[in-house]
This record gives structure tokens, C-alpha cells and sequence, in this order.
């Protein structure tokens, strides 16, 4: 994996107690959007996401000790942001759903070059997506949306790289059947 | 891959959820954050010279108390021999705090209500539960019965198919087995997590729906559900901090008093003419930063520890609730 000087800055530190506060301003820059993307990909609810992406990097900061150098520093705040969101989504607390008073997946930004066709395409996939069960979600965002390769997603997860193919092949699999029927 | 699934892969590949980022807002709570959970160093630093502190602080109350001497003049003068009790005036007020509507996203950047009570909107909600499921669309997991209330449903979405789908709570209201369609009231940690009993709230009987591990940041959640006239289920008022009901002020309709983690407030919320008033413990007895404020709910008193001592003064609400008044 290419390693970026923020992440260079932050390995000086490997054994430190805590990460300074500009390096963790850089990581939070660097992986803020993905990490945020990705929790809330799997639990499709934006306040939680946020809420959840906020405590990844406050842990960082204060548990940085626990950082051995043994991963990436970004799959390290990946399995942070993975084991808080599956302690999440155990203790099925959804904090603000009022009967259910879904949170919807939000609105396409709006960029003047999307035409309505698009918009419209690209919010249907995204509710496609977000209707994947757990496990092909998960292999699917990190592949198909984040671009991480297979091997690293195998040890994210801490499968088979194999499982990851064949979790992968199933997500696939399914969006292509749910499009094909939005598309007749 | 057909033409079709090329046609959502480059979709997919533009960014999905490119709406969705880490803002600076965000970056800026992380740092705060942080900053607040770091210990500041005086507290360390207490452990050490606390000790020695309280023995000189004892040696100084043992020379101006017990000792009669030079100090026996100011002594009299502090403690008159019929101190009258020490009493605060309680006074409630209105909630100030914007009604959530159906399908309105709350937002952990919106404000709290108040002062470590964690609501963005107003907590009186008194909304009917309308959503109805027929028992042959859910695959029943448990079911618990609440006297006075119904039957509590634990259940997971047939649609849903996948073992790892969510599960969701929901209630039948009284003896109503073998109904064939029950209240879909929210997801399974209502179930799972939660406590269920009656109580009254507001002067009327309620469901309330209690989890004591809800919020990430460690507070509860307590849903008090009511039957309206028509046998009609509605959420009533919802905290998201532990709530304790209790006749506090003896008038005869139970108070929600609301105990926060966060800034460690204490409210007591009355609901007077169809809205929330409130009081702040912690305001009336004038608890200074590092105090501590309290809730006996066994006994229904209030107390205070002063920053820096171990000494609790306990408080009642008094003269038909318009004073807190020192009891011990």
C-alpha cells in the first residue's frame, strides 16, 4: 500500500502514547470521507455514521499506543471504525428512530453536470446497495466503491480472500438482477 | 458483465455516497472532544495533596468548632444556635425546543434542548403508533408480557430474509392473542437491550420502555408509550438520558426527573397545559463547576457535594413544590 506522508509522520510515532494533533488532523483529512462513507454504508444511517467516524479518530488519538505498525495505519482505523460499527449494529441501537422515522439515505449532491437521468440512477443504485445484506455490503463498499484490493479487505475482515471473492461475486450478483429489473 | 451491470459499476465507481464526508464540523468535535477527555492535570495532582488537605482542612474546623477560645465569637456569629433550614426557590419553565416531524433527520450537530440532555427536539412527542404489521410477515423471536399494557414482540422482517437482518420491537396492546396484526413500534434494541414496565407519567398510566445502554456516549433512553381513549398506542415523551418517575412535589401527578451524564444536570419536567415546563436541579441549589448533583429517587431527595469536599447536603421539594428545602 502506498503510504502518504501523514501516514509517514504518524508511523515516526509507532509506540507513542497519543498521535499530535496535526497528524491526526492529516489523517482525518485523508481518510475522514472513506471512513465516514464506509459506516455508513454499513449502518445506513448518516447520524450514526458520523457519530461512529467521530469516535474512530478520537480513539486514535488517545489509543495510539495500541497501534503496533502491524497493518497500515489506515487499515487500523478501518478496524476501529469496523469493530465500533459491528458494536454498533449488535446492540441494534439505532439512536434516533422514533417510530420509525427512517433516515433516508440523503439527497445526491447536486453538480450541475448530473443530469436528472443520473441523479436518478445513482440514488437507485445507492438504495440497491444499501439493501445488500451486511456481509456483501461491506465486501462491496470496500471493494467496488473504496477501491481496496481483495487481500486487504481478507484482512480487514479476517477471512479467506477467497470468501471475500465469493462475498463480492454475491453482492454483484444481486445489484445486477435489481438493476436489470429497474431497467425493464 | 452485461452492458446493464457495466452501466451501474461506473455509478458506483463515481462515488456512491460522495454527499456523505467527514466535515469540518466534525473535525473540529473530534478535537473538542479529545480536549474533554483528557484529565486536566489538577486532578492528578489532587490525588496527591488531597490527604493532606482534608487533615488541615479538620485541624481548621476542629480549632473553630470544638476549640473554645479566640474563634468562639465567630463561630456563634456563622451558626446561630436555630438556624432555619436552608431552602432555594423552585420555579418551572417552559420548554423552548423545536417539534420533530415524521421523517426529519436529527442531526448530532443540532443543539441539545438543554444542557447535557442529549434531545435535539422537543420530547413530548405524542404521536400515535400507526404502523401495523400482520404476524405472517415477521418471523417471531420473543415475546414478554407488560401487565397493563400488552404483549412486547421481539421479531425480525420475513422480507428481510438474512439471519443477520435486523430485528424490530413491537407490542399487542392487552389480551389481544391471536390477533393477527400488532404494533410496529421500532428496531429490536427496544427488546433486546430494554426493560419494559408500567409506571404513570403526567398523572396517567404509561409504558415505559427502558435502555440503559443506548447512546455512544454511555446515556440511557427511556420511551414512555401511553393508550390514548380509542385503545390507540402512542409515544407520549421520550428521553434520552435516565428518567425516573415521581410524585416529587406531592400534588399528585408524577414528574419525569431526567438525571444526565453529560455536565451531570438533573431536570424535573412537569407537562402543564399540554407542554414540557422544566427545572434544573443543579440551577436552584447554585451548583458551581465541580459540584455534584444527585437524584435519591427511594427517598425523592436531591443532593449536593461542593467541589473539593465529601459533605452531601440533601434536599426535598417543599411548600407545594415551589422550594427546595435541606433536609439533612
Amino acid at each position: 500500500m502506498k503510504t502518504t506522508g501523514t501516514e509517514q509522520s504518524a508511523l515516526y510515532l509507532d509506540g507513542a502514547d497519543t498521535l499530535d494533533e496535526t497528524t491526526l488532523g492529516g489523517l482525518m483529512d485523508l481518510y475522514g470521507d472513506e471512513i465516514r462513507r464506509y459506516v455508513y454504508g454499513m449502518t445506513r444511517n448518516l447520524q450514526q455514521s458520523e457519530d461512529i467516524a467521530q469516535e474512530v479518530f478520537i480513539q486514535a488519538h488517545l489509543r495510539f499506543r495500541s497501534f503496533r505498525g502491524e497493518s497500515s495505519l489506515k487499515t487500523w482505523l478501518f478496524t476501529i471504525a469496523r469493530n465500533k460499527t459491528i458494536n454498533e449494529l449488535r446492540s441494534a441501537y439505532v439512536r434516533h428512530v422514533i417510530l420509525f422515522a427512517w433516515v433516508k439515505p440523503g439527497q445526491a449532491s447536486s453538480s450541475a453536470e448530473d443530469s436528472f437521468l443520473d441523479k436518478q440512477k445513482w440514488q437507485q443504485l445507492r438504495e440497491i446497495i444499501l439493501a445488500l445484506p451486511l456481509k456483501h455490503r461491506e465486501v462491496f463498499l470496500l471493494h467496488v466503491v473504496q477501491g481496496w484490493p481483495l487481500a486487504e479487505i481478507a484482512d480487514l475482515l479476517e477471512v479467506p480472500e477467497g470468501t471475500v471473492k465469493s462475498r463480492l461475486h454475491r453482492a454483484r450478483k444481486k445489484i445486477d438482477e435489481r438493476w436489470k429489473e429497474l431497467e425493464s | 458483465m452485461s452492458k446493464a451491470g457495466s452501466d451501474w459499476q461506473q455509478f458506483a465507481e463515481q462515488g456512491l455516497f460522495r454527499d456523505v464526508t467527514f466535515t469540518d464540523e466534525m473535525v473540529r468535535r473530534v478535537f473538542g472532544e479529545i480536549g474533554r477527555r483528557k484529565k486536566p492535570a489538577f486532578v492528578t495532582a489532587g490525588r496527591l495533596v488531597k490527604p493532606g488537605f482534608v487533615i488541615l482542612a479538620c485541624l481548621v474546623l476542629a480549632a473553630l468548632f470544638v476549640t473554645p477560645g479566640p474563634f468562639k465569637d465567630t463561630v456563634d456569629r456563622l451558626v446561630p444556635a436555630t438556624a432555619p433550614p436552608v431552602e432555594w426557590p423552585l420555579s418551572y419553565q417552559v420548554l423552548n425546543a423545536p417539534i420533530w416531524q415524521p421523517g426529519e433527520t436529527i442531526l448530532a450537530s443540532d443543539p441539545d434542548i438543554l444542557p447535557g440532555l442529549s434531545n435535539k427536539f422537543d420530547p413530548l412527542y405524542k404521536r400515535m403508533v400507526t404502523d401495523q404489521l400482520a404476524l405472517s410477515d415477521v418471523e417471531l423471536l420473543d415475546t414478554r408480557p407488560v401487565d397493563g399494557f400488552g404483549t412486547m414482540l421481539h421479531y425480525r422482517l420475513l422480507a428481510d430474509g438474512e439471519e443477520e437482518s435486523p430485528t424490530f420491537f413491537g407490542f399487542v396492546l392487552g389480551e389481544e392473542a391471536g390477533l393477527s396484526t400488532f404494533y410496529h413500534v421500532g428496531y429490536g434494541h427496544m427488546f433486546e437491550l430494554a426493560n419494559h414496565e408500567m409506571t404513570r407519567i403526567f398523572g396517567q398510566p404509561a409504558l415505559k420502555v427502558e435502555q440503559s445502554v443506548c447512546r455512544t456516549d454511555g446515556e440511557s433512553c427511556a420511551w414512555y408509550f401511553t393508550i390514548e381513549q380509542e385503545d390507540d398506542p402512542m409515544l407520549y415523551v421520550m428521553f434520552e438520558a435516565g428518567s425516573m418517575e415521581r410524585d416529587v412535589d406531592g400534588d399528585g401527578v408524577e414528574e419525569i426527573v431526567v438525571v444526565t451524564e453529560k455536565l451531570n444536570q438533573i431536570y424535573v419536567f412537569k407537562e402543564i397545559g399540554g407542554a414540557l415546563h422544566w427545572a434544573s436541579i443543579r440551577e436552584v441549589l447554585g451548583a458551581d463547576v465541580g459540584d455534584s448533583v444527585a437524584y435519591h429517587h427511594d427517598e425523592g431527595l436531591f443532593s449536593i457535594v461542593p467541589a473539593g469536599t465529601e459533605e452531601s447536603a440533601y434536599y426535598r421539594v417543599a411548600d407545594e413544590g415551589t422550594v427546595l428545602r435541606q433536609v439533612r
